[in-house]
């Protein structure tokens, strides 16, 4: 991977990592039933799922911190499924950072070069690359003035950015990212994701990220994984996603405010707030009818909560309209286009 | 300190009783030590008289313990035996914790077993077989046999261990061995370093055991005047009898480097045990 | 808890990291254990071979007055040092821990000197101090017009006087292992008890006190079980088991009876009795701690 006299790149090579039929169980919870997963080269992959779906086990297996029960893990074109976490070209960045304390910003971006020159010594990185590639990572993350310092003097943010520089100075094919921004503050958050994306455009690795954020997941991802109870639910484009998805569930978890879903013949219909036209006498369209029960300022408009005879439902109402107030009746038309109907097991039907 | 400015506000006499009996309790507990510090200042004739500081206060029981008596040889076959057994015992249970808490469920639960029961052991019921053992090995009378059997008792110093690599966040090792860091690296790189506190602690502690060890080394190094400090205190006699002064001077000599050894690490010690969650 | 899942290219290694402490407890404890075990039923003088001999050593030590004697005294012992294991360091750390400062942190120091003194050493002060003749207590009874008491010397008292000069060592050291579980306590406990207008004594009672139940639990069954082996020095030292064998343990008696008189057989049986009612002793007390689970 790394050769002596290599001018630093700013693309590397991308791997792609293939999942099937893996599954792990922890005593007697099944953490993976079954996962057949393909992440594309280059892609910015994210995970997402509710808790205990299963995210935060996939991407430790991939990374080999954990071993499957069953099944076979691929990254690029080796079947990885036994080997040791080292040797896999892969990096992470935790949940918590796992910074090394007892050494400074520039030992922790600089460990994983600094073992391999010491596993290696004649065609590892020599001190002086070491430390070339270290500045280098420093100041794409803007931490060159922060390398003498303990993590215990950083603030979170600046924690996060040494993390990232650990995890992309030895420049891996496949980075994986627990849960990024979930440590951060609200603030911090958009600038943080806007960072990873722009991270991921420059050096052109596959990034898998996991996190519990649907919202995070939709504005982030460039291919979208939905897990439900250790399987894969959904993957495809976020847009993909978002506009046809696969199960009822798929289509309840993402979307904020989440889709409507009603009872109707057996079946089960789900529009998107968005969707739902006021005082429309469109043909076609299904009518919904109810009453508001609460409304939610949001700034940008409201979130109007109704009930009606097919249950609750929410709508968006955008500035400008005539604003619903609690008591009102309500008519929506759903045109039958943004219509979403779903079987008695949760799949799609077209 | 808000509740204790508070509580004093509230009942001043509760807080001088409290002082009164710990000042009854610390004069009950170092009086006896007190006195035989004192005592080792007084000439011989004055030794069993009365008054704590004698007219003629004199070091003559100090010079004569160190001229008379091998303090210098005792003390520093104590300090290399205390310090062999502390190293080992560390070396031993560094190694052993850093296994137990990366190791599968079952193996860890038999070694751990093992290590706890050690401990339920009373050494009486093991003396013999291993003064045998130590014998037969020609370690009789050595450094070797001082301090190798003892290394047995590493299972204290394996469990506190164990609970401070277990309260190293498991993100840090799973960290180091995706940078590529083989087993013995991640101790050495991220395991040791957050370790510190505890093994300087522990190895006070265990070097403080070891000093005041009396049993085993009057077993293995009977010689009293090729012995531990311990040993050849109880043994302080001379055909005229006791010489009291000489003894507690000798006494007070060699309890004083670990009582200094002590305050310099008791904070140390107590954090130690707390990390370690003994409760 | 493992900290890791399964990685099988480190197993190999990680009993290689185990191998020091699995030597050590091998050759050194349960290696002996076990030939413990086989002498125990050996008659052997270490003049010649040892020679089986059945239950012979276990007959002779249940017929050995001394023998029994010895097992009643270290129960003796065990009661005795039992306040000294439990209630008092408990208070005492209890009231350290409740209005902490610097006097608390003296306090805590000068308590603590017993554990730092080597038991040798405070042995020896105490048989300066106890001398019949003219140790330090003698010369009081004297000045205060009392006949002197030979307080080692007696049969009558010798057992007490050992368990008082290690009831201080006790208390010191069990006195650290309440501080340990009082650290973990939350201090908001306290303020919670002042908001309720609790006196000193109702608080150390209804919120502190509590809390402390599971490790006097502990720390009394552990005095119990470990009585006898910390007074093994004080008696080694002061009066070797007399007079008249009113101090000896069961402790000494296997020292004495394996390196006095050379009874290895004898000796190692005594090891294996002890042992046995040990196990007794733990078993029952697991047994207790289940029950009350289900309480």
């Amino acid at each position: 991977m790394t050769t002596l006299t290599s001018p630093p790149r700013t693309t590397h090579t991308a791997a792609q990592v293939e999942l099937a039929g893996v599954t792990r169980t922890f005593g007697a919870v099944v953490a993976l039933a079954g996962v057949d997963l393909t992440i594309p080269a280059g892609s910015l992959t994210v995970i997402v799922g509710p808790s205990g779906c299963g995210k935060s086990t996939i991407l430790r297996t991939i990374a080999g911190l954990d071993s499957p029960d069953g099944g076979v893990l691929r990254i690029g074109a080796d079947d990885v499924t036994s080997r040791s976490p080292g040797e896999r070209d892969v990096t992470m960045v935790f949940q918590d950072y796992a910074l090394f304390p007892h050494m400074t910003v520039e030992g922790n971006i600089s460990f994983g070069l600094r073992l391999q020159a010491r596993h290696d010594r004649r065609s590892g990185p020599k001190r002086e690359q070491i430390r070339t590639r270290v500045g280098d990572v420093a100041a794409l993350l803007g931490l060159e003035d922060l390398l003498g310092r303990r993590p215990a003097q950083l603030s979170g943010g600046q924690r996060q950015r040494v993390a990232l520089a650990r995890a992309i100075v030895r420049r891996p094919s496949l980075l994986l990212l627990d849960e990024p921004l979930s440590a951060l503050d609200p603030q911090l958050r958009a600038s943080a994701r806007a960072e990873i994306i722009r991270l991921h455009r420059e050096l052109g690795t596959t990034l898998v990220l996991v996190t519990h954020d649907q919202q995070e997941a939709l504005s982030t991802a460039t291919h979208l994984v939905v897990m439900e109870r250790g399987v894969v639910a959904q993957s495809g484009s976020p847009d993909e996603l978002y506009r046809r998805p696969a199960s009822e569930f798929v289509a309840a978890f993402l979307g904020s405010p989440p889709m409507n879903l009603h009872d109707r013949g057996g079946l089960r219909i789900g529009w998107r707030p968005t969707d739902g036209q006021l005082e429309s006498r469109s043909a076609d369209a299904l009518p919904i009818e109810g009453v508001v029960e609460s409304c939610e300022y949001t700034g940008d408009g409201q979130h109007v909560r109704c009930t009606g005879p097919d249950g609750g439902f929410m709508l968006v109402q955008r500035e400008g309209e005539r604003w619903l107030v609690p008591g009102d009746s309500v008519r929506v038309a759903v045109p039958t286009e943004r219509l979403h109907r779903f079987g008695p097991d949760g799949t799609r039907l077209s | 300190m808000s509740d204790l400015s508070t509580a004093r506000r509230t009942v001043p006499l509760a807080a001088a009783g409290w002082h009164l009996l710990l000042i009854a309790l610390s004069l009950v507990t170092v009086f006896p030590l007190l006195w035989a510090i004192l005592t080792s200042f007084k000439p011989a004739n004055e030794v069993f008289d009365l008054a704590p500081v004698s007219a003629h206060p004199t070091i003559a029981n100090y010079t004569d313990v160190l001229t008379r008596w091998p303090a210098g040889e005792l003390v520093g076959r104590t300090a290399v035996m205390a310090t062999g057994v502390a190293a080992g015992q560390l070396v031993i249970a560094v190694l052993a914790a850093f296994a137990l808490a990366h190791a599968r469920r079952r193996a860890r639960s038999v070694v751990l077993l093992l290590t706890t029961l050690s401990l339920a052991i009373p050494p009486q019921a093991l003396i013999v077989p291993q003064f045998l053992l130590a014998a037969r090995l020609g370690w009789l009378n050595t450094e070797a046999g001082l301090i190798v059997p003892q290394l047995g008792s590493s299972a204290l110093a394996v469990l506190v261990l164990l609970q401070h690599v277990e309260a190293l966040p498991p993100s840090l090792t799973a960290a180091a061995r995706l940078e590529g860091a083989r087993p013995h690296e991640v101790l050495w790189h991220v395991v040791l370093p957050g370790l510190r506190p505890a093994i300087a602690a522990l190895g006070v502690l265990v070097f403080i055991t070891t000093w005041n060890e009396y049993l085993w080394p009057l077993l293995i190094t009977p010689d009293s005047l090729h012995t531990t400090v311990q040993v050849g205190l109880a043994q302080f006699e001379t055909a005229e009898g006791i010489n009291y002064g000489g003894l507690l001077a000798a006494a007070t000599l060699t309890s004083l480097p670990i009582v200094v050894v002590y305050f310099a690490a008791s904070r140390r010690i107590t954090d130690a045990f707390l990390t370690s969650g003994l409760r | 808890m493992t900290v890791h899942g399964t990685s099988r290219t480190t197993t190999r290694s990680g009993w290689g990291y185990l191998a020091p402490l699995l030597v050590a407890l091998g050759l050194w404890i349960y290696g002996p254990a076990l030939v413990t075990l086989a002498l125990s039923f050996s008659d052997w003088r270490l003049t010649d071979d040892p020679t089986w001999s059945g239950l012979d050593n276990v007959r002779a030590l249940l017929g050995d007055g001394d023998f029994i004697r010895s097992a009643l005294q270290t129960m003796l012992y065990a009661l005795g040092l039992l306040p000294f294991a439990t209630v008092v360091p408990l208070g005492i750390a209890t009231m350290l821990w409740m209005r902490p400062g610097r006097s608390a942190l003296i306090y805590r120091s000068l308590l603590f000197l017993p554990v730092m003194i080597a038991p040798v050493s405070g042995a020896v002060a105490w048989r300066f101090l106890l001398n019949p003749l003219q140790g330090l207590l003698t010369r009081m009874l004297e000045a205060a017009g009392l006949p002197p008491v030979d307080l080692l010397g007696s049969p009558s008292t010798a057992l007490l006087t050992i368990v008082v000069i290690t009831a201080a060592r006790v208390t010191a050291f069990n006195m650290l292992l309440y501080g340990a579980a009082l650290s973990g306590l939350d201090r908001r406990l306290l303020e919670a008890a002042r908001l309720e207008r609790a006196s000193t004594w109702e608080t150390m009672r209804f919120v502190v006190l509590p809390q402390l139940v599971r490790p006097t639990i502990v720390l009394a069954l552990l005095s119990l079980v470990l009585a006898g082996q910390w007074t093994f020095t004080n008696v080694a030292v002061l009066t070797q088991g007399g007079p008249d064998h009113t101090t000896d343990s069961v402790y000494y008696r296997i020292y004495t009876l394996g390196f006095g008189f050379f009874q290895i057989g004898q000796a190692s049986a005594a090891a294996m009795l002890v042992l046995v009612a040990l196990a007794v002793v733990g078993a029952a007390v697991l047994l207790v701690q289940r029950g009350r689970r289900y309480e």
